[in-house]
């Protein structure tokens, strides 16, 4: 090996980059080889300038990015929504030339069966005629024409209400429970639905259930029903991971602090780490008072925030 | 098995599986897993746009625009890459677009014009682990601002390799990947900033 060779490939080396093969040359001429070994220890000298140089990120900077990056997403279109129907909308363009009617087609089928198996908003519910609320029936306008005779033709899509009763341990029972926790129209029903499911949540799936609500749903009524059926599990995991992400994230007080009476019957170094980092950026002077007498009795340093 | 769907699911294997699981989360509207996924990589994200740009309402943008874009195409994400090389790619490249604009505006005087009079802005730097010494203070000080000429002086690509390898660690086929280039045009790219660095800092080390 040359000089010129080793002092390229000792800029490698202090970035280990180099292969062993390498390496091994490398070393045997710089045993020999006074000039490079003294080129190296220059090329460490200047690694250690430049660790030095390193910019320091300024204190709260971080916390203002997230906080901001939050509210504009928040204000965003929701992430996979938009997209599966700009995909839907895109569809005869995508088929191709030749496939473009069986597109339109789908897209034709895709509204209608959309209509009648879709949730129906208060606005868009009729009683049928001659027909009463009680008969069960709920019906929507799909059609109006000028009738020949001189009055009008309406059609209606109709759907006929069914009355279910079963236990919740029923898996049919408790696959409708499940679609009404996420019905995205009415909160009502998701905070009733909540009020069953919590007591029953031993079972794992009904568990996801009160954890999915509790991360993702946007209505806090809901989400404090989801946090109370967690309660007997604040132990656990999983429960506490979403515990820690809820009291970091979610915007409602009461949610918060629920999350902090779940997560400080476990003391531990996890329930400290999560508590101090929301120290950081909790605003809510309540809470942070909470907080704040939690880490006491636990002997965290209050120094640190 | 065409080529791009055996890299697809290389990739895909090469992520762990805690990150797949986050991606997919995110793409299906899960808002909470974008956050964790976001999480898990803006620190460094934000160290790297301040290093790179020693500005921190540039990085506040880099950051900002960054995960914006990621928002917006997450669903066009196939997993032919790792998210990171993903990710850093779109980070990257709103760095160089600073850096090249900074380039054709040149890059702003080190004295600058205050109700108290001109003030040089290197004279006023921090000092860090500095005793109280004159002559090692002003050694430090004309040592500061030696790099901080030099650091601009490179190339933006050249500066890119630089950071990446000497602060975030990465290795030099990483950072081929995100610049949409070879390892061996990021090792030639580091060996040229390394020299350019050796030539301009001689007398000091």
């Amino acid at each position: 090996m040359n000089c010129e060779k080793a002092q390229r490939d000792l800029i490698l080396f202090l970035y280990d980059e180099l292969s062993l093969e390498a390496e091994e040359l490398l070393q045997q001429h710089l045993e020999d080889c006074a000039s490079c070994r003294s080129a190296m220890e220059r090329e460490r000298a200047m690694h250690r300038l430049f660790d030095d140089m390193e910019a320091e990120v300024p204190a709260g900077l971080l916390v203002q990015c997230r906080n901001d990056l939050r509210s504009t997403i928040r204000a965003a279109t929701p992430l996979g929504r938009a997209s599966i129907w700009r995909r839907i909308w895109q569809l005869p363009a995508a088929l191709g030339p030749a496939l473009k009617p069986l597109g339109a087609v789908a897209l034709v089928a895709l509204g209608f069966f959309g209509a009648r198996f879709t949730e129906f908003y208060p606005d868009g519910i009729l009683t049928p005629l001659g027909q009463s609320r009680a008969e069960g029936v709920v019906s929507r306008v799909r059609q109006v024409t000028p009738d020949p005779a001189g009055g009008v033709r309406i059609v209606l899509d109709e759907t006929r209400q069914r009355v279910l009763r079963g236990n919740i341990d029923d898996n049919r029972i408790r696959q409708l429970l499940f679609s009404a926790a996420t019905d995205p129209a009415n909160p009502g029903l998701r905070v009733e639905t909540m009020e069953i499911l919590r007591k029953s949540a031993d079972a794992e799936d009904v568990r996801q259930a009160l954890l999915h609500a509790l991360r993702n749903d946007t209505n806090a009524g809901v989400r404090l029903k989801a946090i109370e059926g967690l309660a007997a599990f604040a132990g656990d995991s999983a429960t506490r991971k979403v515990l820690a992400d809820v009291l970091l994230t979610d915007e409602n007080p009461g949610v918060r602090t629920r999350a902090i009476d779940l997560l400080i019957q476990h003391k531990g170094i996890d329930t400290i780490g999560v508590l101090q980092e929301s120290m950081r950026t909790e605003s809510n002077n309540y809470i942070r008072l909470r907080m704040q007498r939690a880490l006491r009795e636990m002997n965290a340093s209050v120094e640190t925030f | 098995m065409t080529n791009g769907a055996a890299r697809a699911v290389s990739a895909q294997l090469a992520q762990p599986m805690d990150e797949i699981s986050l991606i997919q989360a995110a793409q299906r509207g899960d808002q909470n897993a974008f956050e964790r996924l976001v999480r898990s990589y803006d620190q460094s994200v934000l160290r790297l746009a301040m290093n790179l740009l020693r500005s921190p309402e540039d990085a506040y943008d880099v950051y900002q625009e960054a995960f914006l874009r990621v928002y917006r195409n997450l669903d066009h994400f196939r997993f032919d890459c790792s998210f990171h090389t993903w990710l850093y790619r779109i980070v990257t490249n709103l760095c160089l677009d600073h850096l090249r604009k900074r380039k054709v505006r040149r890059e702003e005087p080190t004295v600058v014009e205050t109700a108290d009079g001109p003030v040089d802005r290197i004279e006023t730097m921090q000092e860090d682990r500095v005793d109280g010494d004159p002559q090692r203070r002003l050694l430090s000080r004309q040592l500061r601002g030696r790099i901080e000429a030099v650091l601009g002086a490179l190339t933006p690509r050249e500066r890119m390799v630089f950071e990446m390898r000497h602060y975030q660690g990465m290795r030099l086929k990483a950072i081929g990947e995100v610049l949409g280039t070879t390892e061996e045009a990021a090792k030639n790219c580091l060996f040229r900033a390394t020299q350019k660095m050796r030539a301009a800092l001689g007398d000091f080390i």
